[in-house]
């Protein structure tokens, strides 16, 4: 089996078809806090007076929650994993302007 | 006499600095809707073949090839004339359709992004599939609606082609 991002398996099912669970490693997780960027935040706010898609804060939750995986992943191959199950994603508004992003999984081992 | 001119320069400055606004965010909102709806049914057509199951079963008869976690997120905020309409059925209750639709097009937008992410990696399927809707800015009384992301994301699935 190829895995195609990166060298760990990442999924949201709770097991690995054709794989075995062979070493349970606990939970792993990694978070960020943003806060908007002044530039995109008057950009969003002129985009908000016609309505749809604020592409700035689109951007910038996609670059956070991908911040947030690769400090997963991190913490789960420093446990000698090659996998992590399970994994959910959440997102938090904390204070005006700032969300936080959190994710979290389980770190296996597969054979 | 004097009155009655008070109260026709008041109805003049009302519609001018009201309802020409508000026609105009109107007509500015719904064209890009369209095109935005538009180019949703589109791409979404180019689709249909990739399924999206919310169950976490793969197919037990095939050999799976690959898998990895797909995501897609949209971001979207509301016009002056949407608020405007949902402060007014605010006063007496009931569907706040103008929304309906926009939360639509950011679900809608966040899946596709997911399935051609999905499509990238050639996969046959997506299985447990997720979605979170996430208000990051608050809404008050000016802006009853802030600023909504919607988070779709599952695990896309490729099969062995040679079973």
């Amino acid at each position: 089996m190829d895995q195609l991002s990166g060298r760990i398996i990442l999924t949201n099912i709770d097991r690995v078809p054709g794989r075995e669970i062979v070493e349970h490693y606990g939970l792993v997780a990694g978070s960020t806090i943003r806060a908007k960027h002044v530039g995109k935040d008057i950009m969003a706010g002129l985009k908000n007076l016609f309505g749809g898609e604020l592409t700035g804060y689109t951007e910038l939750l996609n670059e956070s929650r991908q911040e947030a995986t690769e400090r997963m992943i991190a913490q789960a191959k420093k446990k000698g994993a090659n996998a992590i199950i399970n994994i959910r994603f959440s997102t938090s508004s904390i204070a005006q302007g700032a969300a936080e992003i959190y994710v979290y999984g389980t770190a296996v081992k597969v054979e | 006499m004097e009155n009655i001119l008070e109260l026709v320069i008041t109805i003049v400055l009302v519609v001018v600095f009201t309802f020409v606004p508000l026609g105009l965010y109107y007509l500015v909102g719904k064209h890009f809707e369209n095109k935005h709806f538009a180019s949703i049914k589109q791409r979404e057509s180019l689709y249909l073949q990739m399924s999206l199951v919310p169950s976490d079963l793969v197919d037990p008869q095939q050999k799976v090839e690959a898998m990895g976690l797909v995501e897609g997120t949209v971001v979207i905020g509301s016009d002056p004339f949407k608020r405007y309409i949902a402060n007014l059925v605010n006063l007496i209750g009931g569907r706040v359709s103008v929304f309906e639709t926009l939360l639509d097009r950011a679900r809608r937008e966040a899946v596709l992004r997911m399935k051609e992410k999905a499509a990238k990696m050639h996969a046959d399927e997506i299985v447990n599939f997720r979605m979170e809707t996430m208000s990051i800015c608050s809404g008050n009384d000016a802006k009853p609606m802030g600023i909504v992301e919607v988070l779709a994301y599952g695990t896309a699935v490729r099969y062995a082609k040679n079973k």
